[in-house]
Parts: structure tokens; C-alpha cells; sequence
């Protein structure tokens, strides 16, 4: 379900690395996942999303690793923050290569799920 | 240099194979990634941050120019056209596919080539002097001493599951240049009263969480007892090293434990077992098999062309690049129609330990060209030509310009070494190369470099210490403070013969403080300095570390 949420909203969503590629993916529905933040599935209970990645380990011929990553939402400039900075350079790439960064795009929100 | 034999040849490509059907297995769900993750690590796949990270070995450091070029088609096929040398002569490619690591093995495997016990709780990769078999001060060549260990230890069953990684490194110099004193076994040559070349045998020394100095377990160990010996202390370390605390697992902290006289006991009834137990053959002490290998050792064929000096003098009087790169990044060589050249890695804003393949291709091309083909990855992650006649200086000089190689800072401020960080690492706590990005830039200009004299600044990204960070003059350790990057500092350390673990200045600093901080640092070390020929490390001696600590602090964050 759609929540209503304020200014600073904290959140959560699961992220992974994929089996094939070693790339960072977020988990996006049920099962499946996606390369970028934007399309991320984002829960507003930690529980929830801690419930989700428990779900997620059973899908291990896709991904590796699925771990909770905490997030606000910030409601005047329309954009989600990784709150840790180590979750925020897994999202944009390696930091000091331009040409390898993953071209990070302010993230709109998506619709928020309670398991 | 060693060249594999039908034996080695076989082994490999069938750990190749062994590592392609795993590799299908997890593909198709045979394998869960608890059961394929000690498999991949044994054969050095890690997974980082962003990718996969296959992490190839390149023994004791010694590399040919097929073996380069090979690396650098790896890194265009099946990565994204760089590699990253390491502290332990070791090469990473960041982006491999899961699919494309047992192809890239087999190519490895082409040229003599692999990632074999690069990871997990093994004996690793055998590391050695870069400048070994043609350092002006060596005793001996270590080379055959690390290619003996380094046969003896490839899939050793007894040692396969350690409770700790194990790394050996080995000198033949009185100069250490292998850091052998931060390792858990560190083997120094050096010719005891009748003049035969024997080990001093280091035990226990370390870097990361607990950083300790060797401790001499045997003061001179003939050669022919070597590897028996090795084989005692591992039977001691299997034995009785922790695996209930992988923080407590390492040798080092055995040692402490037992106390240096008690662990020489200990070794000592192991050896005096092993010994008595096997035959020597076991232990491949047959001399026939010795010569074998030392013989791929044997120095090239020099040239006996005298020296033009009257040219390279010329050019040093004329061009001050030329004369930069010629002080800075030549070492002296054994033979004197030969020179020894640092390549160095550490253009200023580069990233500390890549090369493209372009470089790597040019680096092999040069080597190929010029310098009996030989290229040494040193610990320190720059590339040295070991055997570069005189006569080829200046055209070393000139190719190597042609590819951004000739960077003339050896040794200086912005030759730092520095860990992949939290740009790649998922271990790190912090990120490392934009740290020494931003210091290398700051000291950029060749002027105050040369004028600033030695200094060696190693920044680890954890607490694991990949960068040496205690033993730098200057040691940066980035952690996470509270969700911020946060650098603590160190001062006084050396990496050398003489090796000691700096001295933590105090609370870290955040990360835009830290180049400020290191600028602070450096114009006290300018301003308080004896003379022009006081090194920072000797200068931290004389004053102690407080002028650099109220440096540090001075207006920082």
C-alpha cells in the first residue's frame, strides 16, 4: 500500500549484488530486481524490510549478499538519500573514476509496500 | 625467470577446468554460494563492492613481457581496459563477469599464469626484493628461495585450511625492500662466519588490527634445512593457531602468546619430527632440483658495450625532467653498465597502482626492447625494469614519456601507496584513493618534491592495513566515524630493515581536513629540518612525533 510520507522520511530498501554480473541491484517487486535506486522498492518499517530480505536470500540463483539499506526521503527537493555513505558509493560506482560511475540521478519515489 | 613444466602446466589447466564446472554448478543452482565461496576464493574471485574482483598472482613480483601483454588483453576483453597492482605484487581486475573468469584463467594459464591460493586461509602469494637478481647490495637472488616456497606450497593438503591466510616474503639484500619483518614468516640472506649464504628466519610479524614486528625464531638456517623448517613452523601455527576468533587467528598472535623462546621450542621438536619422518626428497631438498630452478634465475646475458656517458650526461645537463627521472627513479645495479628504473605508478591525481592496458603493453614492449625482457611489480605499485643497460637510459626515458610512464617521483611524497579503499573494497571503512589523489596533487610540483626529499605517506582504507599504513612516515587510516569517512594519523613508522609501527598521533580528522593536515606537516618537517639532507623519517626521530602532532591539530576540522 501507498503510505503518506513526510519531509525526511526515513525508509528502507534491500540491495544485493548480482550473481552473473557482481553489479549492485536493488529489489524491486517480489522477485525481481533492478540496477537502479529509482526503481527500488522502498518499505517504511525496518521490519518489513528485514522480513523482505530474508525473503530475498531464497533467491540465490539470482543474487548474493541481499542486505537492508536505510534511506530518507526527502520531500521539498523530491529525492531519496542513502543515509550511509558506503551504500551511497555502492549506488554511484567507484568515486574517483568518472567514467566508471553509474550515473546517479536524483531517485523520485516509489511506491512503498508493507510485507 | 621460472618457466612451467609439464607438470605445472598440467595442474594449472586442470584447476582451471575443476574452477569452469564449478562455476556451472553455482550457474545452475547445483551450488549455493555458501558451498561455491570458498571455491572461488581459492582460486582469487572475490566479490567487492560494485563487481567481481579476480585477483592474479605474479610470484615474488617477476613478470615477463608475454605475461604483461597477456594481462593487459585480459583487462580489454573481459574488464574495462586497466589493472590494479597491489602491496603484494599481486594484480586486480575490478569488473570481471562470474562467465568470463574460468576463460580468463585459461589465458592466464597460457602464460604461465594464475590466481591460485591469491585468497583464503592459505599460504599466499610469495613476495620478494623488486630489485632481486640485480640490487647492487644482494647477498644472494631470493627468487629461487620464493619459487621453492611457492612450489612447495601450491595445494599443500596439510595447509590448505589454515586457520589464518599465511604471507611469506624473502630477501637477499642487507636493504630490506620485501618489508620481511611485517610478514608472518619473513626470510632474510645473509652469509654467516665461513661466508655461505643462510636465513635469518622472522616469525609472527603483521600489520592489520594488531601490528607487531617479527621476531628472529632462527638467527642463521642453512639453506639445505629450509623447507623443513618452514614445514615445522606451519605444523606448530596449524596446530595450536586460534580459529575460535578470526581477530586472534594469525601467527603473530600465536607468537605473542607463547612467547618467541616457547614457539623456537615448539618449532624446534616439529623440525627435529620432520626431519626424522620423511626423507628428503620429501622436502625437495634434492640438490638436482634446486639447480633446476635456480638455473631459471641465472642473469641475463649482460651487454659488455661500454657506457656512452658523455650522452647521458649531456641530457641531464640539458633537460631537468631528464635529470629529475634519472635521480629519482634509478637505483644502482649490481653490474655497472646497468641501472635498475622505477616506473612509477603515482602520476600525481592518478590512481595509486593502475595501469591501462596501453600502459601495460608499453611497459612490456619497453621491457621487451630494452631491458632483457624482465618487469618487477613492486610492493610498493610501481613497475621497475630491473636490468636497463646505460646505453638505453635515454631511450627508456623517451618511450616511457610517450606513455605518461615517466612520472620522476620515486620514492618522494606523491609515490604513495595506497589500498583500493571504499571505492572498490567491501571491506573498507573508508576510501583511500581520492585521499592520495588529492595529496599526490597538492605536492605536484617537482620543485617542492625534490626539495621536500624522502617521504613515504600509506593510507589504508580498514583497519586490515593493505597500504602498510603503520609503517608509513606518514600512515592515514580511514574509518567510520559516526557515517562520516574520518583519517587517523600516524608518524614515525618504517618500512624498511629497520622496521618499526608509527606512533597513532591522536583522533582522526575528517576528510577534507586531511590534505591541509599533511600540508601542515610537511612545512614543519621544512621548517625544523637540520639541513636539506634530513629525511622526514630521520627528522621525526630527532624531534619526536610532537611537532607533527601539533601540526596535525592545528586548525584541523
Amino acid at each position: 500500500m501507498n503510505a503518506v510520507i513526510s519531509e525526511a522520511t526515513r525508509m528502507w530498501l534491500i540491495s544485493a549484488n548480482d550473481l552473473l554480473l557482481g553489479d549492485v541491484v536493488y529489489l524491486s517487486g517480489q522477485s525481481t530486481w533492478t540496477r537502479e535506486l529509482t526503481g527500488a522498492e522502498f518499505f517504511i518499517s525496518e521490519q518489513a524490510a528485514e522480513q523482505a530480505r530474508i525473503q530475498a536470500e531464497s533467491q540465490s540463483n539470482q543474487v548474493i549478499g541481499p542486505i537492508v539499506v536505510a534511506a530518507s526521503w526527502h520531500a521539498s527537493d523530491q529525492r531519496v538519500e542513502l543515509d550511509h555513505y558506503r551504500d551511497r558509493f555502492r549506488e554511484s560506482g567507484p568515486t574517483h573514476r568518472k567514467e566508471l560511475s553509474r550515473p546517479f540521478q536524483p531517485a523520485s519515489l516509489n511506491p512503498v509496500r508493507e510485507i | 625467470m621460472y618457466r612451467y613444466d609439464e607438470f605445472d602446466h598440467q595442474f594449472v589447466r586442470q584447476r582451471v577446468e575443476r574452477f569452469r564446472d564449478q562455476v556451472n554448478r553455482r550457474l545452475d543452482g547445483s551450488l549455493t554460494e555458501d558451498e561455491f565461496k570458498p571455491l572461488r576464493l581459492q582460486n582469487g574471485l572475490y566479490l567487492q563492492l560494485h563487481a567481481y574482483m579476480l585477483r592474479v598472482a605474479i610470484p615474488y613480483g617477476t613478470i615477463s613481457s608475454t605475461q604483461m601483454r597477456r594481462l593487459a588483453d585480459i583487462a580489454d576483453r573481459w574488464d574495462r581496459g586497466y589493472g590494479h597492482f597491489t602491496t603484494r605484487q599481486n594484480i586486480q581486475f575490478n569488473w570481471p563477469t562470474l562467465k568470463a573468469v574460468p576463460d580468463i584463467l585459461d589465458a592466464l594459464a597460457d602464460v604461465g599464469m594464475h590466481a591460485i591460493q591469491t585468497s583464503g586461509n592459505c599460504i599466499r602469494n610469495v613476495t620478494a626484493d623488486h630489485f632481486a637478481g640485480a640490487a647492487a647490495d644482494e647477498i644472494a637472488d631470493p627468487r629461487p628461495t620464493a619459487e621453492l616456497l611457492r612450489q612447495w606450497s601450491t595445494d599443500h593438503p596439510e595447509f590448505a585450511y589454515l586457520p589464518r591466510k599465511f604471507k611469506m616474503a624473502v630477501t637477499g639484500s642487507p636493504t630490506d625492500r620485501a618489508v620481511t619483518k611485517a610478514h608472518d614468516i619473513g626470510l632474510r640472506m645473509h652469509r654467516d662466519e665461513s661466508g655461505n649464504p643462510v636465513y635469518e628466519v622472522i616469525v609472527g610479524g603483521g600489520l592489520g588490527r594488531t601490528p607487531v614486528v617479527g621476531e628472529v625464531l632462527h638467527s642463521a638456517l642453512p639453506g639445505d634445512k629450509l623447507l623443513p623448517y618452514i614445514e615445522a613452523i606451519m605444523r606448530v601455527y596449524n596446530l595450536a593457531g586460534r580459529r575460535d576468533n578470526k581477530y586472534k587467528a594469525r601467527i603473530k598472535i600465536l607468537v605473542k602468546a607463547m612467547g618467541i623462546d616457547a614457539f623456537r621450542h615448539a618449532v624446534d621438536a616439529q623440525f627435529e619430527r620432520v626431519q626424522t619422518q620423511a626423507s628428503a626428497d620429501a622436502y625437495g631438498l634434492d640438490p638436482q632440483e634446486q639447480l633446476r630452478i635456480e638455473r631459471y634465475f641465472a642473469p641475463p646475458a649482460f651487454l659488455t658495450d661500454s657506457v656512452d656517458a658523455t650522452a647521458i650526461a649531456r641530457r641531464r645537463r640539458n633537460d631537468p625532467d631528464f635529470e629529475r627521472w634519472y635521480k629519482n627513479n634509478l637505483s644502482e645495479h649490481r653490474n655497472d653498465r646497468y641501472a635498475i628504473v622505477t616506473i612509477s605508478l603515482k602520476k600525481p591525481g592518478a590512481v595509486p597502482g593502475d595501469a591501462s592496458s596501453a600502459q601495460m603493453r608499453a611497459v612490456a614492449a619497453i621491457a621487451n626492447q630494452f631491458a632483457h625482457d624482465e618487469i618487477r611489480v613492486s610492493h610498493e605499485q610501481n613497475l621497475v625494469l630491473p636490468h636497463v643497460p646505460r646505453n638505453y637510459l635515454i631511450s627508456v626515458y623517451e618511450a616511457l614519456m610517450a606513455e605518461d610512464l615517466a612520472t620522476a617521483n620515486a620514492g618522494l611524497i606523491s609515490d604513495i601507496i595506497a589500498c583500493p579503499g571504499m571505492d572498490y573494497c567491501a571491506l573498507a571503512t573508508a576510501r583511500s584513493i581520492p585521499v592520495a589523489q588529492d595529496i599526490a596533487s597538492q605536492f605536484s610540483d617537482p620543485a617542492l618534491a625534490d626539495a621536500i626529499g624522502p617521504l613515504k605517506i600509506k593510507i589504508s582504507g580498514c583497519i586490515n592495513a593493505c597500504a602498510h599504513h603503520h609503517v608509513g612516515h606518514i600512515g592515514i587510516l580511514g574509518l567510520d566515524k559516526g557515517g562520516h569517512e574520518n583519517y587517523q594519523f600516524t608518524f614515525g613508522g618504517d618500512h624498511t630493515e629497520s622496521l618499526s609501527i608509527g606512533e597513532r598521533a591522536g583522533p582522526g580528522i575528517d576528510a577534507d581536513a586531511v590534505v591541509p593536515a599533511v600540508q601542515r606537516v610537511v612545512n614543519v618537517y621544512l621548517q625544523q629540518r637540520q639541513n636539506d639532507q634530513e629525511s622526514f623519517a630521520a627528522a621525526c626521530k630527532r624531534l619526536g612525533n610532537e611537532p607533527f602532532k601539533e601540526a596535525l591539530y592545528a586548525s584541523a576540522n
